[in-house]
């Protein structure tokens, strides 16, 4: 019973989030282009509205986002829907506070040989990619933000 | 247990968890997505199925999923399912009044000219639960876990499975290997009769050996699905399943009849009747192979097996569904089904009392030829969110003789939480 | 011997021809339909392999379902 109680909380609380929040918070980008990003680390989402273990990253990315863009991270999520409509569609039921774009031919995923979904990279001030990580596991969120902090200490220096 | 205790129980267990799955409706109603972050998946259906004269089933299940945050996934059912009517006890059609004894020794029914024998006593509820644990160990490879239990008041089974899976080729190839074991036991109403031995009538004590037997059965289950293209996926399997113990159904009887095929009296009854025989061990193999193809929205799946069995026993089974998907979440989906099969070696209608009565010999019409088809659609619709659909089939069975002409109905109903 | 190596060049000619098969990691997107999984109504298909178990006398084949009965 209590855990009822727990659940019809929580999912009130989604609804409290989700109409509190502004309907448009991502950024659509036109143009992907690595070398704006200069002396910032850039953490390189691939994810598609169809995919399951995209829907539970969102959350986490935006609280990264949040947590470290005053110390130079930038979270990019590059949509690999065919049909952008999807993606708009998607992301009004799971808001993402961060940069989209999207890829529909997939040329990009292409070029950073994707070998699954969702696949993220973390590239460091100097525009190398140092980490991967392929697949998402609330588990090991901590693991990944390790990876984040250790390049943001590089800036710094 | 009584039946009724049993059922109090099994409505006692439903009320449960159904309350339990009030509550994921409550949490679910207001947000879709809510329901699926916190964790269980509920489904429920209804199936009635209902013979023309012979036996009708109503079959309530429940289904949980949950899907934990190392992708493991625990699944759970359960199954009940009350039967009543007739069914068919395996003697012949005769222009003669035929009367028989019931199973359980006490009592008696008869059967008119021209009727089909059909054993009217025939009621029962089955109580069934099962439940599969899937743990990938990497990006590749997962195990996946499965144990079932079924309980009726003659008959238990417990089954047990593994299964191993490994993905290659980025995903697009996924070979699978598993095996299971089963266990069951049989008590049948009024103990176990002897094989082949001649039905009494009731005022005579029948020739019954055992209060119970057993079987046990294991299966081997090899696997490949391989993604063809965007739109198609291909699966096939090949599967070994030997048992070993009772394959009698202790209910069934065969006529044996005189020359001119008139019935022949004995043993206080107007006809002769033995208890079949079967062989006390099976091996089959099957070869399956389905393929799902995405055409412009809609969807076709197609499946073929073929089946072989060292009792003789060979079938062809061809099912397809296609679903067109309309706009507003509503689908439907035609479904055709067609079933052949070729009979037992030790299938025979009847005997003759001048023949040598065989080793084994069963008139249970499904070991006989048979040649069987179903047709329907499934409706499927959202309301408020949540999946429904209604399914409506009818499935005909035909053989060689009368006991074979079998038409029947599926009703089924599904609700997803 | 002979069998078993022909059924490892059997095999290995078979994931071969496999490996040009297929779509890429983002490809996936009419794959990941709930209505494109295999066994995407499993109740249903588990009263069918019950109505037919009962029924005819062929069964199985397509993966491990619940035992089921002996009956009528």
């Amino acid at each position: 019973m209590k855990s009822i109680f727990l659940n019809l909380n929580k999912a009130l609380l989604v609804v409290l989030l989700v109409t509190s929040m502004p309907t448009h918070a991502e950024q659509w980008l036109n143009k992907f282009d690595l070398s704006q990003y200069k002396n910032k680390v850039v953490y390189l989402d691939f994810w598609a509205s169809w995919c399951g273990p995209c829907r539970k990253s969102f959350p986490w990315l935006n609280e990264i986002e949040e947590k470290y863009k005053n110390q130079g991270l930038v979270v990019i999520g590059v949509n690999l829907d065919t049909e952008q409509s999807l993606a708009k569609q998607f992301l009004k039921e799971v808001p993402a506070n961060f940069r989209v774009f999207s890829d529909p031919d997939g040329k990009l995923a292409e070029k950073y040989k994707l070998i699954g979904m969702p696949s993220s990279f973390v590239i460091d001030g100097k525009g190398e990619v140092r980490h991967r990580h392929v697949g998402f596991k609330k588990n090991k969120t901590d693991e990944y933000e390790k990876s984040i902090e250790s390049l943001l200490k590089e800036l710094k220096r | 247990m009584t039946v009724k205790q049993l059922q109090k129980a099994k409505s006692k267990n439903i009320r449960g968890l159904l309350s339990t799955a009030t509550g994921c409706l409550l949490g679910a109603s207001t947000v879709v997505q809510a329901q699926s972050e916190a964790g269980w998946e509920t489904d429920v259906a209804v199936l009635i199925y209902n013979e023309t004269d012979r036996v009708s089933a109503f079959e309530p299940a429940i289904s949980f999923k949950k899907t934990y945050d190392d992708d493991s996934v625990l699944g759970i059912k359960l199954v009940y399912d009350a039967l009543t009517g007739a069914s068919h006890n395996g003697a012949a059609v005769s222009d003669e009044v035929q009367t028989f004894t019931r199973p359980s020794g006490n009592g008696s029914y008869a059967t008119q000219s021209a009727d089909v024998p059909l054993d009217d006593t025939f009621r029962d509820s089955r109580g069934s639960a099962s439940m599969n644990y899937e743990q990938p160990l990497n990006r590749f490879d997962k195990v996946i876990y499965g144990g079932n239990v079924s309980a009726e008041h003659d008959f238990t089974s417990m089954s047990g499975s593994v299964s191993y899976l490994h993905d290659l080729n980025q995903r697009n190839t996924t070979l699978s290997a598993g095996i299971s074991f089963e266990y069951d036991q049989i008590t049948p109403e009024g103990g176990v009769p002897v094989a082949l031995s001649e039905m009494q009538v009731n005022t005579n004590p029948q020739v019954r050996a055992e209060d119970s037997e057993t079987r046990t059965m294991t299966e081997l289950l090899l696997g490949v699905t391989q993604v063809i293209d965007r739109n198609t996926l291909v699966q096939m399997n090949y599967g070994f399943s030997q048992s070993s113990g009772y394959h009698s159904d202790p209910y069934k009887i065969v006529s044996v009849l005189n020359a001119d095929g008139s019935l022949d009296a004995a043993n206080g009854l107007n006809g002769t009747y033995i208890y079949e025989n079967r062989p006390d061990s099976r091996t089959k193999q099957s070869l399956y192979v389905k393929a799902k193809r995405y055409m412009q929205g809609n969807i076709a799946d197609i499946s073929y097996r073929y089946m072989w069995d060292d009792w003789d026993v060979s079938s062809h089974t061809i099912d397809t569904h296609y679903r067109f998907n309309m706009e507003s979440n509503w689908y439907i989906e035609p479904h055709v089904r067609y079933y052949q099969q070729q009979a037992a070696e030790f299938y025979r209608y009847s005997l003759s009392n001048t023949e040598v009565v065989p080793e084994f010999v069963s008139a249970d019409y499904r070991l006989g030829d048979m040649t069987a088809i179903t047709v329907g659609a499934k409706l499927g619709f959202k309301v408020a969110g949540h999946a429904n659909s209604v399914r409506l089939e009818f499935y005909q069975q035909s053989g060689d003789e009368t006991p074979s002409e079998v038409d029947s109905l599926i009703l089924q109903y599904n609700y997803q939480f | 011997m002979k069998f078993t190596a022909s059924l490892l060049l059997l095999s290995s000619i078979l994931l071969s021809g496999c490996s040009s098969l297929g779509v890429k990691p983002w490809e996936r997107d009419i794959l990941a339909r709930e209505d494109m999984a295999l066994d995407n109504a499993p109740l249903d298909s588990g009263f069918d392999d019950h109505i037919y178990f009962s029924k005819e006398a062929s069964s199985g084949g397509k993966g491990f379902g619940g035992g089921g009965c002996g009956c009528n």
